[in-house]
């Protein structure tokens, strides 16, 4: 998008509150805490939602996120995915 | 009245298939809106806000509640305003479309924000809007054709 650019953390939010940040250069996978239910993973310079246990899927759907306008949304489960 | 229900809850479902297929989170393309404002326009308001409010109920059976909040946010904005813009005021039938489906997705976003608690989310609005302008300019032209339709009937 016109305005973004690149962060260097992966910020994960649920029901409002930062429960975990990671630098985008620590590659690997990742769970949700509180929720075991859903993987993410980061690598390649962004992040993704790898399953998720909600029943539409939107925040996998998503795909890869590498900028800062962009975030990943899991509604049932009120967690949302950033870089920063 | 049955039958636009029966035919409302089967285009949500349709919608929801086809909408899968396009990869871009939280789009659709709004079939079921074409019934609803069909109906508000030939039945009425209560109607049409009646087909509206059992749209969203049948999403809390097919997505879980928090998807049956997500449309019913979304789904009463959009009907207020398109009540108001298509009964009141002498708006074309398309630009009401263009407005439902604008402010659907302006309802949606700002239930995201409260549910997830992160305004960040509102950004995608950006991208989600400009594609609702496109959506609701395709739902007016299909609600024209039905309206015209329902003159075979009588």
């Amino acid at each position: 998008m016109l305005f973004s650019s690149s962060g260097e953390t992966v910020c994960v939010s649920v029901d409002g509150v930062t429960v975990e940040r990671i630098a985008l250069s620590h590659e690997g996978e990742y769970t949700v805490k509180g929720h075991d239910g859903i993987r993410f993973g980061i690598n390649g310079g962004g992040v993704e939602m790898i399953s998720s246990d909600c029943p539409d899927k939107i925040c996998v759907k998503t795909g890869k996120i590498t900028d800062n306008v962009h975030s990943i949304v899991c509604m049932p489960n009120k967690v949302v995915i950033w870089i920063e | 009245m049955g039958t636009a229900l029966a035919l409302t809850l089967a285009l949500s479902y349709i919608d929801g298939i086809i909408s899968a297929a396009v990869p871009m989170a939280g789009f659709r393309l709004g079939l079921a809106n074409t019934v609803i404002i069909a109906v508000l326009l030939v039945r009425g308001v209560g109607s049409g806000l009646t087909l509206s409010v059992m749209r969203s109920a049948f999403r809390v059976l097919t997505g879980g509640l928090t998807a049956g909040i997500m449309s019913f946010s979304g789904g009463i904005l959009s009907y207020i305003f398109s009540a108001i813009m298509l009964k009141k005021t002498k708006c074309s039938l398309r630009f009401g479309c263009i407005i439902s489906a604008v402010l659907h997705t302006a309802g949606q976003m700002a239930a995201a924000c409260i549910l997830t608690g992160t305004i960040k989310t509102m950004l995608y609005s950006l991208i989600l809007i400009p594609v609702s302008v496109a959506t609701g300019f395709m739902t007016g032209v299909v609600t024209e054709g039905i309206v015209k339709l329902k003159k075979y009937y009588h």
